[in-house]
């Protein structure tokens, strides 16, 4: 299960424009994460923005939101809800085709959602 | 007949090809012996087509192939705008590709219709709307559109301007467009004018050097057009997601108004597939007037944009010509680009100056375009080629319109792209979306199907 994550996260990450996939547990615990430009480059960011994302988490959890987004700079973060405790972060550059990666985004947590609950 | 789907989610070659091997060698082991085959690249696999082509070829030399690029696919239950789909079928009737190349679109439809014949049952083809050559040839547009434009302001007359719209549609017609009912017009006339064609009227959604491809027998085909024709158990269905037409102008002007957001008469001066004002200005600088969020695009931006892969030809306003003759609507989004004088992907003659400045609404939801399906008359394996535009409008809602299909076609592949045109000489008259007789198009919200069937006939 955990190499077919992989796979599929390692599919997406590779999108143009596509900087991190994230597989968040949903008390913001990262179970896997597949990054497209070094770490260096996103660290700062990831630090700076770990409390909101963590609210958004909890947001998504007790809102039961279907996703949630918001815009950092040029840099666009993208939170779905995989099953009831995964969720999976996307943090994109703003010039990536928004409504594409919306629909490659599904289909991979519809993948996730299947191994997950298996 | 037998179909089978082959596709990778993955833009990478070296990581797709072995994806797709692994299945080709699958279908091979099981015997699977297909006669032709269309193969659909994406956005982020188009880079690689000469390698994808030669991957195909080298394990089906001898089927009847035809490929382009699309938006995006639907596979089982899976929508990617990533990586590469084939269709690869054993067709139990004829199936043949053909292709023309040129700049001239009566020449290449008319040579290609007479290659062609009228024996077959069904054509699927494939052709630039807009065809997005090199930076330098853009670049000779935009000079060109400022000297036309000139000549244009300076005439008095209405008749006066429209000539030099026509002179202009003509440097469009040889250097960009191929117009939607000309191929269409041209292709029916010289196949006898009694098979349903269907027309992928290309034009990506993000538009670059080069794009669309097109490619046949394995071949890059350019400007031109190709067709795989098929005789035998096939079906070609069309549909569209508005309401019946009007039976006067007023009348459809009151759907118009009653089905899209902001509706607004307007007049325009239009001739050939320029169109050169609405309502007095510009068309590029209307939309701007309108809707004040767009900002003024130069040429510097547009260039580096299309050569980046990042030009958007979507948009969500256009304007709805309304015909003369059948009282039809046809709709030409409008782009916010640096032009003057607006290329238009269909011939505007046969329409009032009258029309209406609209945006886009796609009423009933996505379930709206799965509607086609009800249309259905054989059981087999479906090919529909919905609208792109349902992609930036539904988003992941898209999924909406694969479930809804669910129930009527089992086996299909669903591919996303420009919204396509049909030719059918036995179709409902009332359709809102006829270009002319027996032709439909608009440039959203209309789908087709091709349907293979088996020898059991559903209805």
């Amino acid at each position: 299960m955990l190499s077919a994550i992989s796979r599929i996260l390692d599919t997406l990450s590779m999108e143009e424009g596509v900087k991190m996939v994230v597989l968040y547990r949903i008390d913001g615990v990262p179970l896997f994460a597949k990054l497209n430009v070094p770490k260096r480059e996103i660290a700062p960011t990831l630090y700076w923005l770990e409390g909101q994302i963590k609210e958004m988490l909890y947001q998504i959890s007790t809102q039961n939101l279907d996703e949630a987004s918001f815009k950092f700079g040029r840099t666009v973060i993208m939170l779905y809800p995989v099953s009831r405790t995964t969720v999976l972060g996307i943090m994109a550059d703003e010039e990536a085709s928004a409504y594409k990666l919306d629909i490659d985004i599904k289909t991979s947590c519809r993948q996730i959602g299947k191994l997950v609950t298996s | 007949m037998r179909a089978e789907i082959v596709y990778t989610p993955k833009n990478d070659f070296r990581e797709g090809k072995s994806d797709l091997e692994e299945r080709i060698k699958e279908l091979k082991l099981s015997g699977f012996d297909p006669n032709f085959m269309l193969m659909f690249l994406t956005a982020g696999t188009f880079k690689d087509w000469k390698r994808y082509n030669e991957l195909f070829q080298k394990h089906f030399p001898d089927v009847e192939m035809l490929g382009c690029v699309i938006e995006g696919y639907a596979a089982g239950d899976e929508i990617w705008t990533r990586g590469i789909v084939a269709l690869l079928g054993e067709f139990d009737g004829e199936v043949k590709v053909y292709f023309e190349r040129g700049n001239k679109v009566e020449e290449v439809c008319s040579r290609l219709g007479a290659r062609i014949g009228e024996k077959y049952d069904s054509i699927l083809a494939m052709f630039p709307a807009f065809y997005f050559p090199s930076r330098l040839e853009f670049a000779r547009l935009f000079i060109n559109d400022r000297l036309y434009y000139r000549r244009y302001r300076g005439k008095e007359t209405v008749e006066e301007k429209k000539e030099v719209l026509k002179e202009y549609s003509r440097y469009l017609e040889d250097h960009f467009i191929f117009p939607i009912d000309k191929v269409l017009r041209y292709l029916s006339e010289s196949t006898g004018k009694g098979t349903p064609i269907i027309g992928m009227n290309l034009m990506p959604m993000e538009a670059k050097v080069g794009t669309p491809v097109i490619l046949a027998d394995y071949k890059e085909v350019g400007r031109g057009v190709a067709a795989m024709c098929l005789k035998g158990k096939v079906n070609t269905v069309y549909h569209d997601i508005y309401p019946e037409r009007g039976n006067s102008f007023e009348e459809t002007v009151e759907i118009i108004n009653s089905y899209f957001s902001n509706a607004e008469e307007v007049g325009v001066i239009k001739a050939g597939i320029a169109v050169g004002e609405i309502n007095g200005m510009p068309p590029v600088e209307f939309l701007r007037v309108k809707r004040a969020a767009y900002e003024k695009v130069d040429e510097e931006r547009f260039l580096d944009s299309v050569e980046r892969g990042k030009l958007q030809t979507v948009t969500p306003y256009g304007l709805a010509f309304i015909s003369k003759k059948y009282y039809s609507v046809v709709l030409l989004g409008i782009i916010n680009s640096p032009v003057n004088l607006y290329p238009s992907l269909i011939s505007t003659d046969d329409f009032y100056d009258r029309c209406m400045f609209v945006g886009e609404t796609f009423r009933g939801g996505p379930q709206n375009f799965a509607l086609i399906s009800k249309k259905k008359e054989l059981s087999g394996f479906d090919l529909y080629i919905l609208d792109a535009d349902v992609i930036p409008a539904f988003g992941k809602g898209v999924y909406k319109i694969i479930e809804s299909l669910e129930g009527e076609s089992k086996r299909k592949l669903c591919v996303f792209t420009m919204a396509p045109s049909v030719y059918h000489p036995k179709l409902d008259k009332k359709i809102f979306s006829m270009l002319f007789e027996n032709s439909f198009f608009s440039s959203a919200g209309t789908n087709a199907l091709l349907e293979f069937g088996n020898s059991e006939i559903k209805k």
